[in-house]
């Protein structure tokens, strides 16, 4: 774990998958060719890292193998601890000597620690009795369900290592790509649509696509991808991972209308190359034409048709009441969509939960325990030496410990 | 400039180094009276604090943890929160000098880093899991805080021959601290950070430097846990690591300013 961490900390502060010479440029010629040598530009792809990874989940998976039966077997798995001294470097302890023979003391003893509700178990060990009495509640499964954490996560990690894929496709909107589903089939995946969101502070608030998928016998589904928002369909996955405009290629373009004293009436018109706008109520209809050299049709009240070759700034007057103004051509959008099939995801999200649900049961629920060696000690008197320890709340451990010295102290 | 949000955090910030002042006092006067001011002038400082959070909450018109600024500003007033709350009575002076002189240099350092809050969030961090993964990671953090000050006074403590019960006590509230933060760093940083990196990024797990610092930040708590837990280790060794954890947890929390990655905006 210390080397992997190492290995973590240098992953994450030197620039990985970078050429040589980046390495021989930012850290000169013996530290640039120690780090490429090394692999220490790609640390996390490494066969070394990966070694020690498979070594670690080999230990983790063997100590879980080895400690889980005994854990689910036993029900008061706390150990024994026959050793005074020990016991009494803990916090609390304490040593009280008893007017009672060993057993009649151990005796007097499990009774206190049954009354606190504390499930005990003794032995004899040499010439002293030892007890361990634990009161765990639930917390005694956290460390099993920390262990079935682990395993998940090393299977459902290897799973989605080993048995899963992801590609990039990069798409421009209204073109499609195939894909290979499960069971084999190829669907075709269309981006029909691409649309950028704004919040009342005109700052970006999404951006999304319109997907469809069709098979074989026709379309399979059609859905809005958004970043958060994947499509889950045939055991793949379809996330929106970015956009970028291609001004080479004119999706539409952008007009104003105004009316005759100039002022807008309609600011923002938006005509697309590939559907044609229609006002009608303007008494003109405005048309984008495909091709190298973009035109624009007004047709007139009269019937009187004008087409001009689209240019920024190009101004029509229809029906002397209105201009449309011809502002910019709006590029169409390229959209990268990423294609992932994972099929072990179900067992890390049970290890994540496991995780999650091992912590808390462990260090948020109290569990307290408690040990006594009993000796003989001079003039048939017994000595007790008892120490306790709690994983929360330990000034409600020390009163209660106090509680139980007490009433052992009575028997004095 | 109307930045009504820095300048309530600043002025909260001023409020903690006159309390830091009076603690200072307290300590090597004896002032009682010093004290008693200090703790009115947290608690004030604490009112202030939460109104920069509450100004910046409706300015932002969103919670208070999704960029670097008020992800700062946020866990330094938890920090405050939990030491009046939980922590007070236990912690000594000196510890609550040196935890709220921490404090202040988060306050201080979100300064050089503010951001507009009308600017908006990337459509990427528009999900319920960013209030459930920051704001429970922000948590964790907040009690590994308080954790490493109990570490650095047990050390401080044990190396001037402080008294067994003071340094028991402190290796407890360590304890104590670690191992709240542990579950909230363990649910919020990784695993709920896992679920919505699958969600965003089509991936659990992406060898991101935040992510990967992350996972260290838990792997030496963990070891501290495990070896308390396990092995019964307490004393200087198990103080170190818990200010190593925090050392890392500071440097996970400003390593995108370094390395960008994935988590550049936050």
């Amino acid at each position: 774990m210390a080397v992997l961490a190492v290995l973590s900390l240098i992953g994450a502060t030197v620039p990985q998958g970078e050429a040589a010479a980046y390495y021989t440029r930012s850290y000169g010629g013996f530290f640039g060719g120690l780090i490429w040598h090394l692999r220490l530009a790609d640390v996390f792809r490494s066969a070394y890292y990966t070694w020690l990874l498979v070594l670690l989940c080999g230990m983790v998976l063997a100590c879980s193998l080895k400690g889980l039966p005994a854990r689910v077997r036993a029900t008061r798995p706390k150990q024994f601890i026959s050793d005074p001294a020990a016991i009494l470097r803990m916090a609390p302890s304490a040593r009280v000597v008893v007017d009672l023979e060993p057993e009649e003391a151990r005796l007097h003893a499990v009774d206190i620690l049954r009354k606190h509700l504390y499930a005990v178990r003794s032995r004899v060990d040499g010439d002293g009795l030892v007890v361990v009495a634990s009161k765990m509640g639930l917390a005694r499964y956290g460390s099993v369900i920390l262990h079935l954490s682990f395993i998940f996560l090393l299977a459902g990690g290897i799973s989605v290592a080993h048995l899963g894929s992801r590609a990039y496709e990069t798409t421009r909107v209204g073109d499609s790509f195939d894909v290979v589903a499960a069971g084999g089939e190829v669907v075709k995946v269309t981006v029909e649509d691409f649309d950028i969101e704004f919040d009342d502070r005109s700052n970006i608030s999404d951006f999304l696509c319109d997907v469809a998928v069709r098979g074989r016998d026709g379309l399979i589904a059609r859905a809005t991808v958004r970043p958060n928002h994947p499509l889950k369909l045939m055991r793949r996955e379809f996330y929106l991972v970015s956009y970028e405009e291609d001004p080479t290629v004119p999706a539409g373009f952008m007009a104003a209308v105004l009316d005759s004293a100039g002022a807008p009436v309609v600011p923002h018109l938006y005509i697309p190359v590939a559907e044609p706008a229609y006002v009608e109520e303007l008494a003109a209809s405005v048309q984008g034409l495909n091709g190298v050299v973009p035109q624009v049709r007004v047709t007139f009240d009269d019937g009187g048709v004008e087409s001009h070759a689209l240019r920024e700034g190009l101004q029509v007057r229809a029906s002397g009441a209105y201009a449309f103004v011809l502002m910019h051509a709006v590029p169409s959008v390229v959209v990268t969509l990423e294609v992932i099939e994972e099929p072990g995801q179900a067992l890390v999200l049970i290890g994540l939960m496991l995780l999650t649900l091992g912590g808390f049961v462990s260090l948020y629920l109290s569990h307290r325990t408690v040990w006594l060696v009993v000796r003989p000690h001079a003039g048939g008197k017994a000595e007790v030496s008892l120490g306790a320890r709690a994983s929360r709340n330990p000034e409600g451990m020390v009163r209660e410990f106090d509680a139980m010295r007490r009433t052992l102290d009575e028997l004095a | 400039m109307n930045w009504p949000d820095l300048y309530l955090a600043l002025a909260s910030g001023g409020l903690y180094v006159v309390a830091i002042a009076c603690l200072g006092l307290d300590a090597t006067f004896g002032k009682p009276l010093a004290r008693r001011l200090a703790l009115v002038l947290t608690v004030v400082g604490l009112a202030v604090h939460t109104a920069a959070l509450a100004v910046r909450t409706i300015l932002a018109r969103d919670v208070p943890f999704t960029d670097l600024f008020e992800y700062t500003l946020f866990m330094s007033w938890a920090i405050v929160l939990a030491y009046l709350v939980s922590f007070r009575k236990r912690l000594p002076r000196v510890g609550a000098i040196v935890l709220l002189a921490i404090v202040f240099l988060m306050i201080g350092a979100s300064f050089f880093y503010y951001n507009d809050p009308g600017g908006g969030k990337m459509p990427a961090l528009r999900s319920y899991w960013l209030y459930i993964h920051v704001s429970l990671a922000a948590l964790g953090e907040t009690f590994f805080a308080v954790g490493f000050v109990g570490s650095l006074i047990y050390l401080a403590k044990r190396a001037g021959g402080g008294s067994a019960d003071s340094l028991s006590n402190l290796e407890d509230l360590t304890y104590r601290a670690v191992s709240m933060g542990f579950p909230l760093f363990t649910a919020g940083a990784l695993v709920a950070g896992a679920i919505w990196a699958k969600r965003a990024w089509g991936a659990y797990w992406s060898w991101d430097p935040k992510e990967v610092l992350s996972l260290v930040v838990w792997l030496v708590y963990a070891a501290y846990l495990h070896a308390r837990l396990v092995r019964g280790l307490r004393g200087p060794a198990a103080a170190a690591l818990s200010i190593v954890g925090f050392l890392l947890t500071l440097f996970t929390i400003f390593s995108t300013l370094i390395f960008g990655g994935l988590h550049a905006y936050g």
